[in-house]
């Protein structure tokens, strides 16, 4: 059986950070980093600048493969894990080895939910979440477009399809894009950016099923519209992958279920980036958070702890789109379960959250006035008294005046 | 063995169509990069922090946004 001092699973941006930052701590300890894509670290959110000409997909690539030898990193690669032991402290591989760990890191972050109607399986339904599928992406010139969802994804896939000059549908069941975090204000503007472009928007549209007619995709929707199209992107939401966490004697809910120092429930082991369930000060609760920023800090704190000095982990990060000329950011976090205020101007809707009476996220739907003070008061954690959620709906108030 | 040479950043660009936001340059290095109000990075002084910060911003960077040049033009990172 084989040992590591630190097994690392997962080699996207959250597990590659952590390998890097422990190796910068300690120079003799054995790194062994698994990841079951067969390709050096590459950037998830650099792929639609790659479907759409942007960038070569040699630019896609944020290590040379050279570099983990180099680190003395040892990179199994097109591997998965299968099953841990958390009491034996070993790790079962999908080339058949056995590892054994002094310290293990769970990042193995998320699987693109699939649709599941009759149908899907066999509609050839493009995701998008790896390399390949950015490939794939990039290579689709053939219209209509269909895309199902109403996140990142599916506006991803909008976006692609639309730069390609194909005709594109968005169905989503919600009351539009990110519909259970935007009011009617933000939504609005999202939806006329997408119609000003030729867009189509069906909202509150439920996927009945899909069939292939001679080469082409006829999508059946529950209020009896149907639509056909040459392809069909979905962009539905991810799961933490867990699945292979069964029996491991780690505590699992939606993702692996960290404290503030992201430590799992057993000992010597640690999770990171969208696979983990962390207790986040800023947010001050539990919650996975899919972002690279998030991602890339994990791996750069964990890292640190993993290395022998224990350190707390705070998120305040931040992620945007452009919608074609309109742009949208998402700071901190955006919870559906938490309070929603809003201002408006006549070029963007501020949204902030507040959790308790205290900002702990915003969003920003076209020009991000006041950028500094949003931040503010969600760093400051400040809270918000009786007269304060008027004021924060006058846009004249500066946001300055709450922020101490 | 020649002696590795002090890192020197003399010039730092920030491609707009490439940046989102995620402003993982501002939480590493703060002296030198700052979000405006389109919520993309902008840079503040050049020299608002040390070098190696400045290159682990750049790297941080999941759109690679971020260009760093050494004192003769040469492309520092992304690494050519």
């Amino acid at each position: 059986m084989t040992s590591a001092d630190y097994l690392i699973l997962g080699a996207g941006v959250a597990g590659t950070t952590a390998a890097e930052t422990i190796r910068g701590r300690d120079a003799g300890g054995s790194i062994m980093l698994v990841g079951d894509e067969p390709h050096p670290l590459y950037s998830r959110v650099l792929m639609p600048h790659f479907v759409r000409g942007r960038v070569p997909e040699a630019g896609l690539f944020l290590k040379k493969p050279a570099w983990y030898a180099e680190k003395t990193i040892e990179y199994a690669s097109g591997v998965a894990a299968l099953k841990i032991d958390s009491e034996a402290k070993r790790v079962i591989l999908s080339d058949g080895r056995e590892v054994g760990y002094g310290k293990l890191l769970i990042a193995t972050g998320g699987k693109p939910r699939r649709l599941d109607c009759p149908g899907a399986a066999e509609a050839g339904v493009l995701q998008l979440q790896t390399v390949d599928d950015a490939r794939v992406l990039a290579a689709a010139n053939a219209g209509p477009a269909l895309v199902i969802g109403g996140g990142f994804i599916a506006m991803e896939f909008a976006l692609s399809f639309a730069h390609k000059g194909i005709a594109t549908t968005v169905a989503t069941r919600g009351g539009g894009f990110w519909a259970r975090l935007m009011g009617d204000a933000s939504r609005t503007m999202i939806a006329e950016a997408l119609a000003r472009h030729g867009v189509a928007l069906r909202v509150g549209s439920e996927l009945e099923s899909l069939a292939r007619e001679h080469g082409r995709v006829r999508a059946r929707f529950k209020d009896g519209a149907n639509i056909d199209c040459a392809v069909v992107g979905a962009g539905i939401g991810i799961d933490p992958n867990v699945g292979f966490l069964k029996g491991s004697g780690i505590a699992v809910n939606l993702g692996v279920v960290t404290d503030e120092y992201l430590a799992a429930s057993a000992p010597d082991v640690y999770a990171a980036g969208d696979v983990a369930e962390f207790f986040d000060l800023s947010a001050g609760g539990r919650h996975v958070l899919g972002n690279w920023a998030n991602a890339l800090f994990h791996g750069k704190t964990v890292g640190a702890t993993m290395a022998g000095e224990k350190t707390a982990y705070s998120s305040l990060t931040s992620y945007s789109i452009n919608c074609f000329e309109l742009p949208i950011a998402f700071l901190g976090t955006v919870d559906p379960d938490d309070e929603r205020i809003e201002r408006r101007h006549d070029d963007a809707v501020i949204q902030c959250f507040l959790r308790d009476g205290r900002a702990v996220g915003a969003t920003a739907v076209g020009k991000f006035h006041e950028r500094e003070a949003v931040n503010a008061l969600i760093s400051k954690k400040v809270v918000f008294g009786a007269g304060d959620r008027s004021s924060f709906a006058d846009a004249k108030v500066p946001l300055a005046n709450f922020v101490p | 063995m020649p002696e590795k040479k002090p890192l020197q950043i003399s010039k730092i660009v920030v491609d707009r169509d490439l940046c989102i936001g995620a402003a993982s340059c501002v939480t590493i290095a703060p002296g030198v990069f700052q979000m405006d109000d389109e919520n993309k990075a902008i840079l503040v002084d050049l020299h608002g922090n040390d070098a190696e910060t400045t290159l682990l911003a750049a790297e941080s960077c999941p759109t690679k946004a971020i260009f760093l040049y050494d004192e003769e033009g040469k492309q520092v990172y992304p690494y050519l």
